[in-house]
């Protein structure tokens, strides 16, 4: 079987002279590890569809239907979000359909390492004496008696300052802003009894057979496609056990509470963990069956686009959409032709690559990037770093730039969100901001990585039409859906799929089933396994000296760095613009 | 044969074998081991403690948010976020009704 890459030159042909051999087969749709990834993706999904679906909270619709209702009242009553706004805004939020029985099973058999904060072995295993001493500990570091004691203080407050701004008829600037402030007050110490009430909460646990059962029903899943395409299911499964076992490890590192604080995720330690192997002992031969990369990020990704969901874009309005799907092409086009013409960086794909992860949302742009063109592995392994390194350091010095030249909320949230990678990360630079800030961030970021599916498929298209051939070359329509990485196909159907599925309910519907039930309760828990056993995947196959080659100049940096300060000024002008200039009627209610 | 994060049918490439020695190796193992045990144990907290960093690290581990998250439906905060933002674009209070 010719091995060659589509639009390479097959062996001991010319190397002027590309041949189209290109041929769709039948056979491709149960031999080839794309169309593995749409099926296997699709099962999951459609297994999804089919346990929470009907699986919403009782009276789904008429709960959503009273919020709806009450927000609409609450709105034309008061010319400020009341206390009966805010609580049926949070009712919405209670529907989920992962709060179901079988989606705290699921949650259960699914779940990856607990976070442990001294003692590695509470991330598998805590009894009724351990966790009575942890939960003593956790309720008194962040006091949660005294936080909880608050809450209905804050209220009782907050309610008198609505009744006076009320008695008024809300037309008293001054006993409005009053109510104002006493409500943020409340939902600062709600929020902060709530998380409290989480970081204290300990319960026994025994997570071992759970991680067990789910590695032979992983490696049964993938098993299956390995099987059918011709390689040995007996070697895959041996070798997929230390690659479990890699990825529960690198879970584990990520779960550490330090770990968390500062940002270094699983897909650091995952690939660490990996390179460490390779690059000492060498990666075990019975292993190398199951260091399968590819079919492991096709996979995650077919499940990735289920999470992408069109109607996202919408959520901020029009300024929304100029900084995050605007801007960010912009400055992934010209970062790529600055790698090109200027820098001269040798590789195009390690160069979208990095262009792609820096413009959009960091990781999970660069994993369906680097999938879309094929980029090599110590490609990818580079981008990922350089996104990881700059997104801890623009974490914490943003805020800080941002207090310290007296910049608003809003405009400081939405050039957070537009400009640092990861998306964690912008979360936690938003909220350490502000509401507000936590609020627009957020929100930018999400309409971003919306733009993950676009940017995947584009990319695809652009390489197989105009860069995987001869200058010059003419190709055909067939030569480009030959080429065409076919799980892009699955990724972008998974997100019409849903995103259509999602328009036909009403939002709180749409919330509940699709994105805490669907998304949240099965989507999002098997692709972030996947992508992990992917990063352990890219580790044991990557050699530090060829990951050296890559960096040979440091072009890689130059063009991270160049490229960001471009993404930072041009976001932040479009912020402005947008946010305070065009519109402020939007930034005014935010 | 180039060593692809997306290819069919390709034969992977891995890390040539060392020519060291397994005792090297096992040495070289041994040391990576406790670097990233230095790193979890001593050198993390350590970079979390200092002054320009602690701020930032005390609030995330108090907000119990994942900085490391790699997709929005990752990070619970934006759930809440979703929820609010529609409802604040679709029902906004009335803004102009006041006198000063």
């Amino acid at each position: 079987m010719d091995q060659t890459r589509p639009g390479q030159t097959p062996k001991g042909k010319s190397e002027e002279v590309i041949t189209d051999a290109g041929k769709s087969r039948l056979s491709d749709l149960w031999k080839t590890e794309d169309y593995w990834a749409i099926w296997l993706g699709f099962l999951l999904l459609i297994a999804g569809v089919i346990i929470y679906l009907p699986r919403g909270p009782e009276n789904l619709k008429k709960k959503s239907e009273k919020a709806e209702a009450v927000l609409a009242k609450e709105k034309e009553r008061a010319p400020f979000k009341t206390i009966a706004w805010l609580e049926a805004n949070d009712s919405i939020g209670k529907l989920k359909a992962t709060d179901s029985d079988v989606g705290k099973r699921i949650k259960k058999f699914t779940g990856k390492p607990h976070s442990w904060r001294k003692n590695p072995l509470h991330a598998f295993y805590m009894n009724e004496e351990m966790a009575t001493a942890e939960k003593k500990w956790a309720t008194a570091k962040y006091e949660l008696d005294k936080k909880n004691k608050a809450v209905p203080v804050a209220l009782a407050k907050a309610e008198a300052a609505e009744a006076a701004a009320e008695a008024a008829g809300f037309k008293d600037e001054k006993l409005n802003k009053e109510a104002s402030t006493a409500i943020a007050a409340w939902r600062d110490a709600k929020v902060k009894a709530s998380t409290a009430k989480k970081k204290a909460k300990y319960k026994p646990f025994l997570q071992l057979p759970y991680l067990i059962g789910l590695m032979a029903a992983m490696a049964a899943f993938f098993g299956i496609g390995t099987w059918v395409m011709g390689r040995s299911i007996l070697k895959f499964m041996l070798g997929f056990v230390f690659v479990f076992m890699l990825a529960v490890l690198a879970c584990t590192a990520a779960s550490q509470t330090t770990m968390q604080n500062l940002g270094i995720g699983y897909a650091a330690w995952a690939i660490l963990f990996g390179l460490i192997i390779s690059n000492t002992i060498g990666t075990p031969k019975w292993v190398k069956a199951a260091v399968q990369t590819e079919y492991f990020i096709k996979t995650g990704l077919v499940l990735l686009g289920a999470e992408i969901l069109f109607g996202k874009i919408l959520e901020i309005g029009i300024p929304g959409i100029f900084v995050a799907w605007v801007v960010t092409p912009i400055v992934l086009v010209t970062t790529y032709i600055f790698g090109q013409k200027v820098l001269k960086i040798g590789s195009k794909t390690l160069n979208i690559t990095i262009s792609a992860d820096m413009s959009v949302c960091g990781v999970s742009a660069a994993i369906a990037t680097a999938a879309a063109c094929r980029a090599k592995k110590e490609e990818l392994t580079l981008a990922v770093g350089l996104s990881l390194v700059f997104t801890s350091v623009m974490m914490i010095a943003m805020p800080a730039i941002i207090k310290a030249v007296g910049m608003t909320e809003v405009l400081g949230g939405a050039w957070m969100g537009g400009t640092i990678d990861a998306t964690g990360a912008v979360a936690a630079a938003g909220a350490f901001l502000g509401d507000k800030a936590l609020n627009v961030a957020a929100t930018i970021k999400m309409i971003q990585n919306v733009l993950i599916g676009v940017i995947a498929f584009c990319v695809a298209l652009y390489w197989c039409a105009k860069v995987d051939c001869v200058e010059g070359q003419r190709v055909t329509a067939m030569e480009i859906w030959y080429r065409f990485p076919k799980f892009v196909i699955g990724f972008i159907l998974a997100s019409i799929v849903f995103s259509l599925l999602a328009g036909c309910m009403s939002y709180g519907e749409s919330f509940c089933l699709i994105d805490h039930g669907v998304i949240r309760g099965m989507s999002k828990i098997f692709r972030g396994w996947f992508f992990c056993l992917a990063f352990v995947s890219i580790g044991l196959a990557t050699n530090f000296r060829e990951l050296k080659e890559h960096f040979k100049g440091g072009k890689p940096l130059i063009l991270y760095v160049c490229g960001q300060s471009f993404n930072l000024i041009l976001t932040l002008t479009m912020a402005y613009i947008m946010f305070y200039l065009i519109f402020p009627h939007i930034t005014e209610n935010i | 044969m180039e060593n692809t994060v997306c290819k069919s049918e390709n034969r992977k490439k891995f890390p040539s074998s060392p020519t060291v020695g397994i005792e090297t190796r096992l040495i070289r193992l041994f040391l990576s081991i406790l670097l990233v045990l230095a790193f979890i144990f001593f050198i993390g907290p350590w970079i979390a403690q200092a002054p320009f960093v602690k701020p930032l690290t005390t609030f995330i581990d108090e907000r119990n948010i994942d900085a490391g998250a790699l997709f929005y439906t990752e990070v619970e905060e934006f759930s809440d976020v979703d929820v609010y933002m529609r409802n604040t674009m679709n029902h906004a209070p009335q803004v102009h009704q006041t006198k000063p």
